[in-house]
């Protein structure tokens, strides 16, 4: 999944501006894969356990725009998007999360670009730890 | 077609395989297991075991217990039956002594355990 340009973007409660892209990524930690007696193809295959990553992309437009936030920092991520500009369909993205990486890149072309990767966290386990509203 | 244990299909939930475990005689080799000789020693014939590997499928973990009830209570009495493979190869007067059921239940798009049975011949 990816949202392009998104809104109101917060982690924590702490706004996070200028964020260009967010994307989703989901793999499987675990896959069980079973093959039988009865010849060489695969025979069951499963994901019990797996992951979505949570990847916000944005520029720095100052020093003191990179925030403070670290991996291991807890909180809700959130942000709103809709199809167009016209406030139609606005849609609130929400999962809690926590930070798993802080990367930063200063080139010539694009500035300074700083990369919050985050691991989305599901109360109980057994629920999408990523929801999806209109608003 | 199927595999059963004492005529039953305990197993059909999920994939499974089956292997002839070690036949032959015990031996020790010079030096081990605390023999001091210089020759092979000999021992008694192998009994035969049969292990069975593979993965109880079910749509729920109330399901899945139930399955995992049923291949226990084999395992824990003493049924003796013919074991009858994915093939018709027929292993008789088996007894099913041990069911080993891995680290976690598995709860993916449905639950599952893997496990490992052990038959032996009487």
């Amino acid at each position: 999944m990816i949202w392009l340009q998104p809104r109101r973007v917060t982690i924590g409660g702490q706004e996070l501006s200028h964020v260009g892209v967010v994307t989703v990524d989901r793999s499987a930690d675990r896959v069980v894969v079973e093959h039988s007696d009865l010849g060489p193809h695969v025979a069951f295959a499963d994901v019990p356990e797996q992951r979505a990553t949570i990847v916000l992309s944005r520029t720095l437009v100052n020093e003191g725009a990179a925030g403070s936030l670290r991996p291991g920092d807890a909180g809700t991520l959130s942000f709103r998007t809709a199809p167009s500009a016209s406030g139609a369909q606005v849609r609130e993205v929400t999962a809690d999360v926590v930070i798993t990486g802080v990367k930063h890149e200063v080139s010539a072309k694009k500035g300074a670009m700083q990369t919050l990767e985050c691991v989305a966290i599901s109360v109980g386990g057994a629920s999408d730890p990523i929801s999806e509203t209109v608003i | 077609m199927s595999s059963t244990f004492a005529g039953v299909s305990l197993f059909d939930s999920g994939p499974h395989r089956f292997a002839v475990r070690a036949v032959g005689r015990y031996l020790t080799f010079p030096f081990e297991g605390g023999g001091g000789g210089g020759t092979i020693e000999i021992f008694g014939e192998r009994g035969l075991v049969i292990e069975q590997t593979g993965r109880l499928v079910a749509p729920s973990d109330a399901a899945l217990w139930v399955l995992i009830d049923a291949v226990r209570s084999r395992a824990e009495g003493p049924t003796l039956g013919t074991l009858v493979d994915h093939h018709g190869r027929v292993w008789p007067s088996m007894s099913m002594v041990e069911l080993r059921t891995e680290d976690r239940i598995d709860r993916g798009r449905v639950v599952s355990i893997g496990y490992r049975v052990l038959y032996v011949g009487v």
